[in-house]
């Protein structure tokens, strides 16, 4: 065993440097470059008995060495990257930021991979690299933590922390009842409406530890009873640690006021998506049910199965304007460049192309679909608003995000076999 | 119980022996016995809103636009037994247990051409056209019945695609072996035309003009009567093709002359321009041209004649579609100059269009006033304004579709 007190003094103070740093950051959990270069002092001293290092230690350190290297010169070439893409660009190189070098970079290196982690990127080092766990243990090999063993010391020792406050909680609540207090108010219970726990990655990256499913469970139902504890509030630093506010998912649509035509009706346009179509639609009141589809027909005989008219019909039923509007809907296939300003510019003959051909009759669901959330969109400056939210309620402001898959090499279509026959 | 009840009913015994299945008398008993109570009692007092008590074409007025009346029962058994509407329609009218046919504008339309027509100019001629199951034959309809009303002598077919597309028998010509014969379809329309106008044809006692030989020993010599042509037709059915041309070409002169009126409505000619599904020899499909009775009523047709008026029909469906590798949804047009092509729609010319929409807000309210009347829709919340909104605007207002939607409610 390694005696503290028979160290010399200046290596002591050294080794109290370590320990303290490794403290340090077993409180704060986090890692910082410029105190590392302290722990590395250590590696150069005298070859003592006492002094030795144990193997785990001196592993640990070597890698920690390599990986500060490594870091550095990482660091050197980004910074020095910078100042080169600042050149190109033609910046000042002091004072560009990230998001300049992030906008510089998808102008300079445009790609179309469909996974955003794909594709080129230029970012500080420590952001792509991952973070190592600092060294749990001393020169010894003995563990700091009691739960080291546990394989997750920081995971448990959070678990701990939390039972603690219980225990505290409910010696409270006795002494509360010794007064004769029994039903505490609901302002001393802390409350999680407003707030979500926190999810397995962010739990993850707080212990630097490897959490499963179980394991993040475990922690939200730990922490779910200590904060329905009727005295709460008194936990509520330990408990703001695990939670974020809630996100509320509601994209606002703008509700644009009724336009109005020539002879004086109210009508309003609106377009849709869905799969690789989009439809525009116009709405005018004061009309008797007429329906036109790519200029050239109704409803009736634009679509011969009944399922696709009755998702036209729905949104109409839903505000009771049936037969009391017309539509006007017309139908392109989706094309990413082009957008509403250019159908302003493009001349007819050119707008007839982008309107999809009629003897394809296929896809319909897709055609209705679209017709129907631009129609529900439209209807939205018709009704009050009250109406929109029952709208949005039953789902008819909602795109629908499903597309059609990709055919996978190997298979015959996105998930499909081939069939395979024993030989 | 209901049994020896339903039997007294005129009504039913028409059923019993109609093209029907079993289901469907079950089903058109009910509201049968129903009408027939209240027609009884209310029928001189105000009819419902939906109804007119004018049963008689040539009496129909603006008024009575999108309100139905009730064919008599005499020429509903008679005239259209032979000239039949589609297959829903008939079916329809069985389960209603009467022949309701809407008052519409085009009729009215075509009656106002009819009646201030001046006969010493050539036949006066009209082509029907509207999108698919507007209503076309039922405009056509309600002309023949007014034409037989007023005493005219009719010729008439409900769907002449029917000779193009599946002849029952053909044969090669004695004299022309390109030009096709179909023996059974000449029969058939012989008698039909002998059926409509029978009491015409005794009063105005109408003989032949010319002699008409078609063999050595059958032969129907000049003065004879007309009927006697026909009847010729009938019993041999070999030369009821002939028959059929040389009754057409009698009436066609003894018109001329001024010994009677005529009336031609035929359905779905734009097939005289079109290609049969029935091979030559050579295995190509032969063109209508070549079909004799086709031959006789393209003649009928032209305007060289006078004291007549036609009154026809052009329709998608008469189209040969799948020569024109074309589905019924996916026809471009529904216009007379699109499906009579070129070639029909010089011939035709002049004439005058006559356009069939779709029913219009009041007419579709009336048609489902009068569904629901009938017990046709049978669901409770059927009667609902919420319920009518929605058949108006899941049909479009098209009939034909309007009248599918509600069959199943």
């Amino acid at each position: 065993m390694w005696n503290r007190a028979l160290l010399s003094p200046v290596l002591r103070d050294g080794a109290h440097k370590v320990l303290g740093v490794v403290a340090a950051r077993a409180n704060s959990s986090t890692q910082s470059s410029t105190k590392l270069e302290n722990v590395l002092e250590p590696m150069v001293r005298k070859d003592e008995k006492a002094q030795k290092i144990n193997r785990a230690m001196r592993a640990y350190l070597e890698r920690a060495q390599t990986q500060e290297k490594f870091l550095s010169e990482k660091k050197e070439e980004f910074e020095l990257g910078k100042r080169h893409l600042a050149n190109i660009m033609g910046w000042d190189p002091e004072e560009i930021t990230q998001e300049n070098i992030d906008e510089a970079i998808q102008y300079l290196l445009p790609s179309g991979l469909f996974e955003p982690k794909a594709r080129p990127m230029m970012k500080p080092p420590e952001m792509i690299f991952a973070k190592q766990k600092l060294a749990e243990f001393d020169y010894t090999g003995r563990p700091h933590n009691s739960l080291f063993y546990t394989a997750r010391g920081n995971f448990y020792g959070r678990l701990h922390e939390a039972f603690s406050h219980v225990l505290r909680l409910n010696e409270h609540q006795l002494a509360m009842r010794k007064k004769g207090v029994r039903t505490p108010e609901a302002a001393e219970q802390f409350d999680l409406r407003p707030y979500d726990w926190i999810n397995q990655g962010e739990l993850a990256e707080l212990c630097l530890e490897r959490i499963k499913d179980e394991h993040h469970d475990y922690f939200i139902r730990s922490m779910t009873r200590l904060a329905e504890h009727p005295y709460s509030n008194m936990a509520r630093e330990i408990l703001l640690k695990y939670l974020k506010p809630k996100q509320v998912e509601t994209h606002e649509q703008e509700i644009l006021p009724l336009m109005h035509d020539e002879a004086g009706n109210p009508y309003m346009e609106a377009r849709g998506e869905r799969k690789s179509l989009r439809a525009i639609v116009k709405v005018t009141g004061n009309g008797t049910g007429e329906t036109l589809i790519n200029k050239s027909m109704s409803v009736d005989e634009y679509f011969p199965e009944l399922k696709d008219r009755l998702q036209v019909m729905f949104p109409l039923q839903f505000v009771g304007l049936l037969n009391k509007v017309d539509v006007e809907a017309t139908i392109f296939k989706r094309h990413d460049e082009y957008e509403l300003g250019e159908m302003a510019k493009s001349t007819e003959e050119e707008q007839k192309e982008l309107i999809k051909p009629l003897e394809l009759r296929k896809g319909q669901a897709a055609e209705a679909g679209a017709i129907r959330l631009a129609l529900s969109r439209a209807l939205c400056s018709f009704v009050t608003e009250e109406d929109v939210k029952l709208m949005r309620l039953s789902g008819l402001l909602t795109k629908d995000k499903r597309k059609r898959e990709r055919k996978k090499p190997g298979k015959r279509g996105a998930r499909r076999r081939y069939p395979w026959r024993k030989r | 119980m209901l049994r020896p009840r339903l039997k007294e009913t005129d009504r039913f015994t028409r059923l019993a022996g109609s093209l029907l299945p079993l289901r469907s008398r079950c089903f058109s008993t009910q509201p049968a016995i129903e009408s027939d109570s209240e027609a009884d009692g209310s029928k001189s007092d105000l009819p419902k809103p939906y109804r007119t008590n004018v049963d008689s074409p040539s009496k129909h007025q603006r008024q009575h636009l999108a309100k139905f009346y009730t064919v008599p029962k005499s020429i509903e058994r008679s005239l259209f037994g032979i000239f039949q509407h589609t297959k829903q329609s008939r079916q329809l009218n069985s389960f209603m247990g009467e022949m309701g046919v809407m008052v519409r504008e085009p009729f009215l339309e075509i009656r106002e051409y009819i009646e201030s027509y001046d006969y010493s100019q050539p036949a006066l001629r009209m082509v029907v056209y509207g999108k698919l199951g507007v209503g076309k034959s039922f405009i056509l309809g309600h002309t023949l019945h007014y034409a037989v009303e007023n005493s005219w002598l009719v010729i008439a077919n409900s769907w002449m695609p029917e000779w193009l597309k599946r002849p029952k028998d053909t044969q090669p010509n004695a004299e022309d072996p390109t030009i096709l014969e179909t023996p059974v379809e000449g029969a058939i329309w012989l008698q039909h035309f002998r059926a409509i106008n029978e009491r015409l044809l005794e009063k105005l006692q109408l003989k032949t003009t010319s002699t008409w030989k078609f063999s050595d020993t059958e032969v129907i010599a000049e003065g004879e009567p007309l009927i006697k042509l026909v009847a010729h037709g009938i019993d041999r059915m070999k030369h009821s093709n002939q028959c059929v041309r040389s009754l057409l070409h009698e009436v066609k002169k003894q018109t001329n002359e001024g010994k009677t009126k005529t009336m031609v409505v035929l359905g779905g000619v734009n097939c005289l321009w079109e290609t049969s599904y029935v091979k030559d020899p050579k295995k190509q499909f032969i063109p209508a041209r070549n079909f004799h009775l086709l031959q006789s009523f393209k003649e009928i047709l032209k305007n060289d004649w006078k004291n007549a008026s036609a009154v026809v029909s052009v329709a998608a469906p008469a189209l040969s579609l799948t020569h024109r590798n074309l589905e019924l949804e996916t026809v471009p047009s529904y216009m007379p100059q699109y499906l009579l092509g070129k070639e029909g729609f010089e011939f035709f010319e002049p004439f005058v269009p006559i356009r069939v929409e779709k029913y219009s807000d009041k007419e579709a309210e009336s048609v489902l006033e009068y569904y629901t009347d009938m017990n046709f829709i049978q669901h409770p919340k059927g009667r609902t304004e919420a319920a009518r909104n929605e058949l108006k605007f899941l049909s479009g207002r098209n009939p034909r579709e309007l009248r599918g939607l509600c069959g199943w409610i």
